[in-house]
């Protein structure tokens, strides 16, 4: 069979092609859109931190003992604590920072390059100890890691060594070496000075500055509390994370510790993003279901208000695989007709959503996909009522109502 | 005439009992998904206080940076620094006034062999209770005069309550936070606004504090925020804690005025414009005047406080339910013209093209009505599923609870469905010849 | 042409079985018009169906052009209805959806024609019935007659080697199927076999052979005009003449 007759006697029927074509249309458009959407977020969540997130647990301590009024007490403790930590089996490393990973935020702040003119820029601050790159497993890409020489030096000095990210320091330096350059945050008589650059760093954060870090080499300890971050060898996560309370209790017992690794924060993050992905496949699937059964139900239709004409053509010398390519033509017609108009609908929604999400433009591979699915669930769909349109026996033909 | 049809509507129903189920479900899977969709937006979107989100107020200043604009959505801090709180505090112009910030402290409770544990107290003036509506199951809120004179009084909620007291009225007994000894002057009845609006500097959606404490205790018990602190300058180390907070520069509180009316709104207005040009005159605040009163709803807009996650869903959602709509046309053309021999007796017998019409859109009305009913349970099914995978990050029970409106939605939805499917096919329908049918028989 | 001995159908259901055709025998030459006659439910239909190859039999053998029908499959039947049977409708079966020269070309797509040869083919066939005019006309904008003309055309475009009508006046006045009949007459001195199953006597007279149908069995033969073709064609040709 050719399409010509086909295709002029649908012209006769409109309105359910129609519809069909229209169904096929804006399945195509929310499938491709849902992809899409499903696809920024999965890009999203598998953006890699840089960090052995998989290895890492935050202890938050909070004291409430009288003793910790006592600022000398506090750092006995800070050290004391390290320590013990640092020591603990199935640890690799400890550092005492105010630095979380996938928390969605930290603290920030605005610096000038010295002699470098007016010009900001933003990036996020974290006070650290020396142990911090080897906790999060973060290389030194050039320079030297932040050591002990750093970390005692005068808390009222005006010049500090500090390590930034690689992308803060392709940010300040294009294109010269940062290494050994110096900037300064809202005071020019304080400057820091880059002794070592690091990467990968990223840390989503509600503004834009990601990939934008500064490690100082402060002590953020004080009367109500600290923070670490603890690293334990591959396997022993789940023994260490049961030995740190006890081990710090041991050293004062008048604080309270909130433990959580950095998986279930990452989690927590992600956690919205998880939910419209396994909300959008739900929506996909069933979306896909109901456009199939449409496309049944409106073909069986077909078939049965057109037995008469099936049996006519058999009489007239169709087989049944005539019958079965006849709607399967038909069907494929519809289909065409719809997906074409569905990518036009596909790059409207798109641009209407991306509007309201942050995300890509719809790829045209994702399309391609879609228009192939269409094509392949509309043959398949009619596949079944197709197949009885074959079994109408030619006698009808004969058969006067 | 309604009853026949109804009868008739509901016979065909029983007597094609596949198809009609296949419709059903097909109207419920679309209402049930876009009714869970626009429920959720609708949890993130809807107004939190419909009876007063006009008359209240969140105070902004531009005290930042002179060189450069804030780096919040909105051009300006979200947040007022102290010195600024205090001189919007001492105007009367609004009916309630309340400035706030959060900060984590120890509370001891007054069993010994219960172990000190970390809260999140909200440090707000007296006026917040008011402002909110929040409502009381034991006592009150404090008065202004506490807030004045710093008294040691505060008000927790119910699962406080249980915690130290193991619940009951608890007015009048007492707790200790960090080193002061507070007493209990109110209990909150449940009171779960789905967005935190008061303070949406971390997120909209973070949990409500357990504990209220008059604002006038930031200064003696040298209280610091836990929420979001935006500076552009570095803190002063110099001086007592009060002095240091007299000159910082650092924004961390949120401040709600309640403005009645457009006179008083514009009075305020031109007060707080009249303090920033006052400031300018003494070498602060040199950025232009850019103070901002802004209604709760216009401030959840520019936190966007609707997940764009949201947003798309339901815009894919509602889109969904054309598909589903399409669907069922095609399915009642189906189901309509199959019993055209029947219409064409009925015509023969004296039935008008109207009441054929009628007789169809009731019966697709009625399919529709079923699977609304039965989208509205999976749409509850849905939520609660989300629920369940949010549960940390929202961390409210019963945050996607159906209510009336979203089950007002679902019907809509579904007599709005069952209409638009319902109505080319019944017009088709009702134009079958009153002849055409009968030859044939 | 066709051979058809001892020929039976039985349709069963669960509660009964009918049989339709008894021990049915027939041998019809090239050329013959014969017209089938019979009460309702005598088995009229039955006859045409099996005969038709639109529906099965269950004993005995049928021959037709010489090919032994009775083993083919389902794909086989339909080319020999195809290339070799024309049917003619009661009430002339034209697709609704199809203009006229569409309906006219249906069975040449099947048969899988060259574009070229269908279009000869369908010009050819709409002037022999006169519709040439109205080859974009749809069927619901044809009278009845006009609408057998087209079904007629259908067949003469197929060029079958034997036609078979059923009830091809049964929906038309008078004088529509005098216009038909006609057209029959005009098919069958091209030199088609044409088998005919109609209840009018009219039509059956202008047959040359007449059978009859009674309780699935041949009754009753009677040879109205006992000529093979040569003879048939002679004796048109001295008519003309």
């Amino acid at each position: 069979m050719e399409i010509g007759p086909i295709w002029r006697a649908m012209k006769r029927r409109k309105a359910r092609f129609i519809l069909v074509a229209a169904e096929v249309a804006l399945t195509l458009a929310i499938v491709t859109n849902a992809v899409g959407l499903i696809l920024d977020a999965q890009q999203e969540m598998n953006r890699p931190s840089g960090f052995v997130d998989e290895h890492l647990i935050r202890v938050d301590i909070n004291n409430y003992g009288q003793a910790f009024e006592d600022e000398e007490y506090v750092r006995t403790v800070v050290d004391a604590d390290t320590e013990a930590l640092r020591n603990l089996p199935g640890v690799l490393a400890a550092s005492h920072t105010h630095f979380v990973p996938w928390r969605g935020g930290g603290s920030s702040g605005e610096l000038q390059i010295n002699g470098g003119g007016p010009k900001k820029y933003r990036t996020q601050t974290y006070s650290a100890d020396p142990g911090i790159f080897e906790t999060l497993g973060v290389e030194i890409l050039e320079g030297r890691a932040l050591d002990a020489t750093d970390f005692t030096a005068d808390p009222e000095g005006d010049q500090f060594n500090v390590a930034v990210s690689r992308d803060l320091a392709a940010l300040m330096f294009p294109e010269e070496d940062a290494l050994g350059k110096s900037f300064f945050f809202s005071d020019p008589e304080t400057s820091f000075v880059i002794v070592g650059i690091f990467g990968d760093f990223f840390n989503p954060y509600g503004w834009p500055i990601g990939e934008y870090a500064v490690f100082f080499p402060t002590r953020s300890a004080d009367s109500s509390g600290h923070r670490f971050l603890v690293r334990a060898e591959p396997g022993q996560l789940d023994e260490v994370f049961g030995s740190i309370e006890g081990a710090l209790t041991a050293i004062d017992s008048e604080r309270a510790f909130a433990l959580r690794t950095v998986t279930d924060i990452k989690t927590g993050y992600h956690s919205g993003s998880q939910v419209m992905v396994k909300n959008l496949n739900l929506l996909m699937i069933v979306l896909l279901v109901v456009t199939a059964l449409g496309i049944i139900g409106l073909t069986s239709f077909s078939v049965t208000e057109r037995r008469r004409q099936i049996g006519t053509r058999r009489a007239l010398g169709a087989t049944k695989a005539d019958i079965v390519r006849y709607f399967l033509i038909e069907n494929w017609l519809v289909t065409t007709f719809g997906v074409v108009v569905g990518i036009l609908l596909a790059a409207a929604l798109n641009s209407l959503l991306l509007t309201v999400v942050a995300g890509a433009t719809l790829a045209w591979e994702i399309l391609v996909g879609g228009v192939a699915l269409l094509w392949l669930l509309g043959l398949g769909a009619t596949l079944g009522p197709a197949l009885r349109a074959a079994r109408v026996p030619p006698a009808l033909a004969t058969q006067n109502v | 005439m309604l009853r026949y049809n109804v009868w008739l509507a509901w016979k065909s129903v029983r007597r094609t009992s596949k198809l009609s189920a296949l419709i059903i479900l097909g109207i419920a899977l679309g209402v049930g998904i876009s009714t869970a969709a626009i429920g959720l937006y609708r949890f993130f979107s809807g107004d939190p206080i419909p009876h007063k989100s006009d008359v209240l107020y969140s105070v902004r200043i531009d005290s930042w940076d002179p060189e450069a604009r804030a780096p919040h959505t909105g051009g300006i801090p979200t947040q007022l620094t102290y010195r600024d709180t205090q001189a919007m505090l001492a105007s009367d112009i609004p009916s309630h006034r309340a400035a706030m910030f959060k900060s984590d402290l120890y509370i001891f409770p007054q069993e010994a062999d219960q172990r000190p544990f970390l809260e999140t107290v909200r440090v707000t003036s007296s006026d917040f209770f008011t402002l909110f509506d929040v409502p009381f199951a034991y006592g009150g809120p404090w008065n202004r005069q506490a807030d004045a004179q710093v008294e040691a009084v505060a008000v927790i909620d119910q699962e406080l309550n249980d915690r130290l007291f193991g619940g009951g009225d608890s007015v009048g007994k007492t707790f200790r936070i960090v080193q002061q000894e507070f007493r209990v002057i109110g209990v909150i009845d449940t009171w779960r606004p789905k967005v935190k609006y008061y303070d949406m500097t971390q997120s909209p959606f973070m949990p409500l504090e357990h504990v209220f404490i008059p604002f006038s205790h930031l200064e003696p018990m040298e209280l610091r925020t836990s929420g979001n602190s935006d500076g552009w300058q570095s803190n002063p180390t110099e001086g007592t804690f009060g002095d240091q907070l007299q000159i910082s520069e650092t924004c961390f509180i949120q401040m709600w005025v309640q403005l009645d009316d457009k006179e008083t709104l514009a009075s305020f207005q031109s007060f707080v414009d009249a303090y920033t040009n006052e400031q300018r005159k003494l070498g602060r605040l040199e950025r232009p005047n850019d103070n901002r009163l802004t209604t709760v709803v216009d401030l959840m807009k520019e936190w966007e406080a609707v997940p764009e996650q949201a947003s798309a869903m339901a815009a894919l959602a509602i889109l969904f339910l054309v598909v589903c709509s399409l669907n069922l046309i095609g399915l009642f053309l189906g189901k309509f013209l199959a019993r055209a021999p029947i219409v064409g007796i009925r015509r023969a017998l004296g039935a008008s093209r109207r009441s054929i019409f009628i007789q169809h859109i009731v019966e697709s009305e009625l399919i529709g009505l079923l699977g609304g009913t039965l989208g509205l349970g999976l749409a509850a099914l849905q939520l609660r599923w989300m629920e369940s995978q949010l549960q940390r990050q929202v961390g409210i029970d019963g945050f996607f609870d159906l209510d009336g409106q979203i089950v007002l939605v679902a019907l809509m939805l579904s007599l709005i469905s069952g209409l638009v499917a319902g109505i080319y096919p019944a017009w088709r329908i009702c134009r079958i010849a009153p002849a055409q049918h009968l030859k044939m028989q | 042409m066709l051979k058809m001995k001892g020929v039976s159908k039985i349709y069963r259901t669960e509660l009964l079985e009918t049989q339709a055709l008894r021990n049915f025998s027939l041998h019809v030459k090239a050329g013959e018009f014969i017209a089938v006659m019979g009460p309702s439910g005598s088995g009229k239909s039955t006859f045409l169906n099996v005969t038709g190859l639109l529906d099965s039999f269950n004993e005995g053998t049928y021959e037709l052009d010489g090919v032994d029908v009775s083993r083919l499959n389902d794909n086989e039947m339909s080319r020999i209805r195809n290339e070799k049977i024309g049917f003619i409708f009661q009430s002339f079966n034209l697709i609704p959806d199809l203009d006229v020269a569409d309906n006219v070309d249906v069975p040449l797509r099947y048969r899988r024609l060259p574009a070229r040869d269908r279009k000869q083919r369908i010009e050819w066939a709409l002037e022999t019935v006169g519709l040439s005019g109205r080859r974009h006309h749809l069927p619901s904008q044809l009278s009845g007659g006009q609408q057998q003309r087209v079904a007629i055309a259908r067949v003469l475009a197929g060029d079958p080697c034997i036609i078979l009508a059923d009830e091809p006046t049964g929906n038309l006045d008078s004088a529509m199927s005098h216009e038909i009949m006609g057209l029959l007459e005009e098919v069958h001195e091209r030199g088609t076999t044409v088998i005919m199953v109609t209840h009018s006597t009219e039509c059956a007279a202008r047959a040359n052979r007449q059978l009859h149908i009674f309780d699935g069995r041949l009754v009753d033969v009677e040879r109205v005009v006992p000529m093979p073709l040569n003879q048939l064609s002679d004796a048109a040709v001295s008519q003309a003449g």
